[in-house]
């Protein structure tokens, strides 16, 4: 029974192999999009850690300082 | 809309909705496969094999869908200079070229038991590579012109290029006689697919969808970010 399905009278083969690379696609391209999106996170957090200490420096706020800082303390909650 | 793709607020957004949409892809999938791979009955002319049309249709849709968005984008961006509408471009892109790259292969799986052979210079086929390659040349242009003035302007007279292909893909079929079978599912007239097997074709097609809707949420909010970064340089 089990064999039969898999098998799917000869074309097992060709229905498994395109299903197979669809699913490792779409698992190569999510693993590759969140690993970027990971990155520029961490770059981004570090350099507005950076950015918080000092932040008497940058006033009177712009605003881009003030959009920046929006995203920031929000993405954190 | 364009003041909510460009504000903060589509940001939050993202992150709010990303983990819902991935949620709710996984389980149109498994669905999706569940009604292809088992439910669906067998093609009476090419048997299992033509269970393989539930990941190409799909995906040389969403391909071509996402492609012809990214062309009438680059028209308004390249008119008007709007630089969001490039962001979005930038983003849709990669999906798209992996369901391009999708459909090709799996087309040519399907071919070999269908036709008895993996590939053929027929004009759907080739004008599908043709749109891989338009893909690729975008993609590759925002890297190649990273820093040049006019990145704006090559990528989008790249797009607006590979937007003469998209009639010439949909049309390949009836304008040339070619190997690939005319369109069976039809928005304008009667469809000639069973519904036994349409239901498990728009199952697929609505759950890759929401993948390259997934992809290009957190494509574009790295884009953002990488924005906000370049802007914390100069601060």
């Amino acid at each position: 029974m089990m064999l039969n399905f898999l098998n799917m009278d000869g074309h097992g083969i060709f229905v498994w192999s395109a299903f197979i690379f669809t699913i490792i696609n779409f698992v190569t391209l999510h693993f590759i999009i969140s690993k970027n999106l990971k990155k520029e996170k961490i770059k981004f957090f570090s350099r507005y850690s950076i950015y918080k200490k000092d932040r008497a420096k940058y006033l009177p706020e712009s605003k881009e300082t003030v959009s920046v800082l929006k995203f920031a303390v929000k993405s954190k909650n | 809309m364009f003041t909510f793709f460009q504000s903060d607020k589509f940001l939050f957004f993202c992150l709010k909705y990303q983990k819902l949409i991935f949620y709710f892809f996984v389980s149109l999938l498994v669905l999706g496969l569940w009604e292809g791979l088992i439910v669906s009955p067998q093609d009476y002319v090419q048997g299992n094999s033509a269970r393989i049309m539930y990941v190409h249709v799909p995906s040389a849709w969403i391909s071509l869908g996402i492609f012809s968005v990214i062309g009438i984008l680059s028209i308004f961006s390249f008119i008007f200079k709007i630089k969001n509408f490039l962001i979005i471009c930038k983003s849709l892109a990669p999906s798209g070229l992996v369901f391009n790259l999708i459909a090709l292969v799996t087309g040519s799986i399907w071919g070999k038991p269908t036709w008895g052979t993996w590939w053929a210079w027929d004009a759907r086929i080739t004008s599908m590579l043709i749109l891989f390659l338009f893909y690729f040349i975008y993609l590759v242009s925002f890297s190649l012109f990273k820093k040049s003035k006019n990145l704006n302007k090559i990528s989008s007279i790249i797009a607006i290029l590979g937007l003469i292909n998209i009639p010439i893909i949909k049309f390949s079929v009836e304008w040339w006689s070619t190997l690939h079978q005319p369109s069976s599912v039809k928005i304008l007239s009667e469809t000639s697919i069973h519904n036994s097997m349409l239901l498990p074709l728009l199952i697929m097609t609505a759950s890759f969808a929401l993948f390259s809707l997934l992809i290009f949420l957190m494509k574009y909010n790295t884009e953002l970010i990488k924005l906000r970064n370049k802007r914390l340089d100069r601060l």
